[in-house]
Order: C-alpha cells, then sequence, then structure tokens
C-alpha cells in the first residue's frame, strides 16, 4: 500500500500541478486587461457620429440639441439688437431669415463631415486626424458663433437697418468693447498688484494709463490677455515713472516688459497688424 | 476519473477560482478607489469638471459619491468586459481604454508642510504697511514677529490631496501640489490687518485699512467686469444687464479669486459658475436656457500664476 502510494503520488502529482498552474495562468490571463487592443477597439469606438458632434459642438450641446442651441442663439442675438434699437416685425423677420441660412448652412457642413467620418477606416490615425481637421474650423465657428461679420445675418443686418439704428447699434458695441477692455486691463494690473505694494492712488493712476492705451480688445479671443499685456509693454518708462519708483517700479516694469515678445503670436492670430 | 483525482481536480480549480476572484475584487476596489478620487477632484475643480463641485456642503458630496459609483461601475462593467474577452473572445461589445490606476489619496502630514512659499506674498504685504502706515522699525519688527507666527497657523489651511472637503468650494494648489482649502491670500490680508492693529497707532492703522479696503474694493470690482464679460461672450447682454450683473456680483461675495477668473479669460469656451440668485434677476428666460446650455465648470488655481517681480525689503527672510 505504502509501495503502490509512493508510485502512484509522483505520477498523480505532474498532471495536476499542470492544471493548478493552467488554471491560475487562465485566472490571470482573463484578468488582466489587454491594454493594445483595448486601445485599438477605444479609437474604433470614437470614430461614431457622436464622436464628430463633440469635436464640434462640445460642452453641453450635443448633436441632437445643437439645432435648438442654434436657433436659441440667433433669437437671443434679434432680441440683443432689438434692444439696442428696435426692430420692426419685418427687419425681424428678413434678419431671421438670414440667421436660419447661416445656421442650415452650417448644419450641412456637419452633416458633411459626420458622413465622411463613418466612411474612414478606424484604425487609420491619419485618417482620423483629417476627420478632425474637417470639425476643427466648424467647432471654432461654433464657439465664436455663427452670427458674425461674414454671415448672412450680418449682410441682412446691414442691409435693412436705417441709418439711425445702425449708429445705435453701433454705439452699444464699441461701449460694450470699451467695457471689455476695462475688464482685462482692469484684471492684469489687479494680479500686478498682488505682486507690487501700490496705494489706490497709484493703481487707479495706472489704470488710466492701460485704459488709454487699450481703449478696446478682443474680447473673445484666448488671446486677449495678452494682446491687453503687450500695449501695457509699450506705456513709455517716464509715464510709469510718474507714479513708482524703486523696488515698486523696478517690478512694474518687469511685469509690463514680459509682453513685448508676444507681438507675432498676435499678429498671427490676426488680432492687430504688423505695423501696429 | 477515480473519486481522489476528481476531489484534487475540484480543490486545485476552486483555488483557481478563488485567486482569479480575488483579482477580479482587488482591481474593482482600485478602480473604485481611482474613481472617487478623480470624482472628488474634480468635484473641487481639479482640472475641468462639470460643474458639480460648485455644489456645496452636502450637494457636493452627493455628487462626488454618485460620480464615484458610475464611474466605479463603468470600470467594473470594463474589467468584466476584459474577462468575457479574454474567455470567449468574441461578441463583446468594444471596451473603453481602462483609465490609469490612481492609488489612494495621500493625507498630508501638516509636520512635514513647508509653507515658506507664502513668505514673499507676506513679506509684500509688510511692504505696504511699512509704505503707507510709515511705521518704525520697533513696530515693523513687532509686526513681522507676528507675521512669522501667523504663517505658521496657516498650516490649518492645508488638507488631504485629491479628496473634496465639503462646504470649502475655493481650492488653490501651492508648489509640490500642496492643497489650500482657503485663499491664502485673503487669509494673509485678514492677518495682517490684525497685527498692524496691535503694532501702530490708530491714525497709521487708519491709513493702511484704508488702502487694504480700497484694494479690495478695486479687486472685487476688477473680478465683477469680468465675470461680466465672460458671460457676455456667451449671451449677448444690454449695457443695463451688464451693469446689474456686475452689481449683483460684487454684492454675492462669491468663493473665487483673480488668480482663478484668469484662468477663464484665456479659456473662452468655458464659463465660470455664478450661483443662480446672481443671475436670475438679470437675465431673461431664453438667456438663462441659453445659459444652462454653456460649458460652466471650475477651473483650479494655482498661486504660482502670480508672477513675482518685486525685489523688496525681505522682512522674513525665509
Amino acid at each position: 500500500m505504502d509501495r503502490q502510494m509512493t508510485t502512484h503520488r509522483p505520477q498523480g502529482k505532474g498532471p495536476q500541478l499542470v492544471v493548478s498552474a493552467c488554471l491560475l495562468a487562465f485566472g490571470f490571463l482573463t484578468v488582466l486587461p489587454a491594454p493594445q487592443a483595448s486601445a485599438q477597439v477605444a479609437v474604433r469606438r470614437q470614430l461614431s457620429e457622436t464622436q464628430f458632434d463633440s469635436w464640434v459642438f462640445q460642452g453641453n450641446v450635443n448633436g441632437k440639441t445643437a439645432d435648438k442651441a442654434i436657433e436659441q442663439r440667433l433669437e437671443l442675438q434679434l432680441d440683443y439688437l432689438n434692444a439696442m434699437s428696435p426692430l420692426s416685425d419685418d427687419q425681424k423677420a428678413i434678419m431671421r431669415l438670414a440667421g436660419e441660412g447661416d445656421i442650415k448652412r452650417f448644419m450641412r457642413k456637419v452633416r458633411y463631415g459626420r458622413q465622411v467620418l463613418k466612411t474612414i477606416d478606424a484604425s487609420d490615425n491619419q485618417a482620423v486626424s483629417q476627420a478632425y481637421q474637417l470639425a476643427r474650423p466648424l467647432a471654432q465657428q461654433f464657439e465664436k458663433g455663427l452670427f458674425g461679420e461674414t454671415s448672412l445675418f450680418h449682410k441682412a443686418f446691414l442691409a435693412n437697418l436705417s441709418e439711425e439704428q445702425s449708429s445705435a447699434v453701433q454705439h452699444a458695441i464699441e461701449d460694450q468693447e470699451r467695457a471689455d477692455a476695462r475688464a482685462i486691463n482692469h484684471m492684469l494690473l489687479a494680479m500686478v498688484r498682488r505682486d507690487v505694494p501700490m496705494t489706490q492712488d497709484q493703481y487707479g493712476k495706472l489704470t488710466n494709463l492701460l485704459d488709454e492705451a487699450v481703449p478696446r480688445c478682443p474680447s473673445k479671443s484666448n488671446y486677449a490677455l495678452y494682446y491687453v499685456g503687450y500695449f501695457f509693454s509699450r506705456v513709455p518708462d517716464e509715464s510709469l515713472e510718474a507714479i513708482f519708483e524703486g523696488d515698486e517700479l523696478a517690478a512694474v516694469k518687469k511685469h509690463a516688459k514680459r509682453y513685448q515678445g508676444y507681438k507675432n503670436m498676435l499678429v498671427s492670430q490676426g488680432l492687430m497688424k504688423d505695423d501696429e | 476519473m477515480n473519486w481522489q483525482r476528481f476531489r484534487l481536480l475540484f480543490l486545485t480549480s476552486s483555488f483557481a477560482l478563488l485567486v482569479f476572484t480575488q483579482n477580479v475584487i482587488a482591481q474593482v476596489d482600485v478602480a473604485q478607489a481611482a474613481a472617487a478620487d478623480a470624482a472628488a477632484g474634480e468635484a473641487d475643480g481639479h482640472g475641468e469638471a462639470d460643474g458639480h463641485g460648485e455644489a456645496d456642503g452636502d450637494e457636493q458630496e452627493k455628487d462626488v459619491d454618485k460620480a464615484a459609483q458610475q464611474q466605479a461601475g463603468e470600470i467594473g462593467k470594463d474589467i468584466g468586459r476584459n474577462v468575457a474577452r479574454a474567455i470567449f473572445g468574441f461578441g463583446i461589445r468594444p471596451a473603453r481604454v481602462a483609465p490609469a490606476k490612481i492609488g489612494p489619496a495621500v493625507k498630508v502630514d501638516p509636520k512635514e508642510v513647508d509653507l515658506t512659499f507664502l513668505t514673499p506674498h507676506i513679506n509684500r504685504e509688510l511692504s505696504l504697511i511699512h509704505q503707507v502706515g510709515q511705521a518704525n522699525s520697533d513696530q515693523m519688527d513687532k509686526m513681522v514677529e507676528a507675521a512669522k507666527n501667523a504663517r505658521d497657523e496657516m498650516i490649518d489651511m492645508v488638507g488631504p490631496r485629491n479628496r473634496a472637503i465639503p462646504g470649502k468650494r475655493i481650492v488653490m494648489y501651492g508648489p509640490n501640489s500642496i492643497r489650500l482649502y482657503a485663499n491664502p491670500f485673503e487669509r494673509i490680508r485678514k492677518d495682517a490687518l490684525a497685527y498692524a492693529k496691535e503694532a501702530l497707532d490708530e491714525e497709521q492703522f487708519q491709513a493702511y485699512s484704508k488702502e487694504a479696503k480700497s484694494r479690495e474694493d478695486a479687486e472685487k470690482q476688477a473680478l465683477a467686469q469680468t465675470y461680466a464679460m465672460l458671460y457676455q461672450r456667451h449671451i449677448p447682454l444690454t449695457k443695463e444687464q451688464r451693469q446689474k450683473l456686475i452689481d449683483n456680483i460684487k454684492k454675492a461675495d462669491l468663493d473665487t479669486d483673480l488668480v482663478n477668473v484668469q484662468v477663464y479669460v484665456q479659456n473662452p469656451r468655458y464659463l465660470p459658475q455664478l450661483p443662480d440668485d446672481v443671475t436670475e434677476s438679470v437675465l431673461s428666460k431664453t438667456q438663462r436656457e441659453a445659459l444652462s446650455r454653456s460649458s460652466r465648470v471650475i477651473f483650479s488655481s494655482q498661486m504660482q500664476t502670480v508672477t513675482m517681480n518685486y525685489q523688496g525689503k525681505k522682512w522674513i527672510a525665509k
């Protein structure tokens, strides 16, 4: 019996160990994720209509709600113009029609992008990149608004408003641009004040200097702060020397000069001219 | 197959199954911890959150839990899909890329936190007191000593990483990812007012406190103007609406800071949150609807974004 046991045990243990090892390996293999496979599948999953919509609309608007959101923007734009200078029903109708044309034109481009996305090879990174390039200008257009200077809405607005109305709207837009510039100017200088101890009198004089140097600014651009900063760097030293002295003057000058090198970037972004 | 062999096979299979199950459970636990941390980080504004973090107190906690559960659920499903794919190799819906594993939140030991990064900011405040209050050297010595102590006490603002603290909305990051669960600039100024009152005579203190109040008002004005500008980017506002919004923001005493708001200026797609009572009396129904479609998020604030060029007197050396 003992002998039988000693002969049986080695024979039986081998296969059992193999089974155990296989099962353990099986256990680990099944639990371990397959990163490469996941990544490939994930890329495939991204290439859907929804993905294109998320590239274009981002945020809280999706492809299904985009139409309504854009139409609402049109109504808001009309309300805004009406508040600045009351519009007649006919004027509103013409501008609404023009705005709807802009929306249709935009949505046609979106639909085209969705179709393109469906046809490309999901594993082809270059194709994905090209599809993204289709979405990018649409996203920028959506973000800036569809009723800007090149829109039908804007053309209808120019063609249908009386001189008096146009002047009132222009005046209101200029007011808004001045308020935007003041907001960014004061925010930038309040941040400078975080670093440089200064009295309210000094801060007041400094804000007046910058408000004069930057009467308006492209507030919708993400480079607005650099735009204001660049003009701050151009404030003459003598003007700063009339307000500050010693360590405070040196620090304020340094703050201003750090924006000196942004001109090329601002020019390339179309925010200012080369000779400005 | 005889009974002994069957029993051995059964035992080894059970053992393998146990190991397998524990692995799955461990992965789900890690996923849940990661999800909870990520959700907590999002909720208090670290990175780009979806605005849930704006809710305060209990609401914030609920949002964190809900987000963590949802995320953990998703991750759990992913693990399940991976397992199923490995076993059967077919018929499984595409899996999401598994998120990077995040370890459990590390609690910061206050004794190990170096707060000397606050010193330049404190020195600036002391310079302002010296400048406007015309403080003599004895008065300055007293205030410097008090300022050092006040800085050491600011340790109470330092909190654990990767965790949202209910009711605390502003979180400012210092160097080495130190999290401050209050506004350090506000605190330095509040402390300065307290020790300046002790050290200066009445006239000197009035001169400083008047300047401090003017600075606070100017910052509040700059902040409100910037918020209004940011809202105008998304919703066309009339001149009257914009002014009313500025007035409401100034009255609202928002838990935010200039350091934070400049991030939005450079990211026009996003909009900072404003309490409903600030916007409700200003915006029309259509404007409010449009606003609800905007991406309102909370960005984290970094103290390092304050550029430091001032080389004035170092009242506190280190």
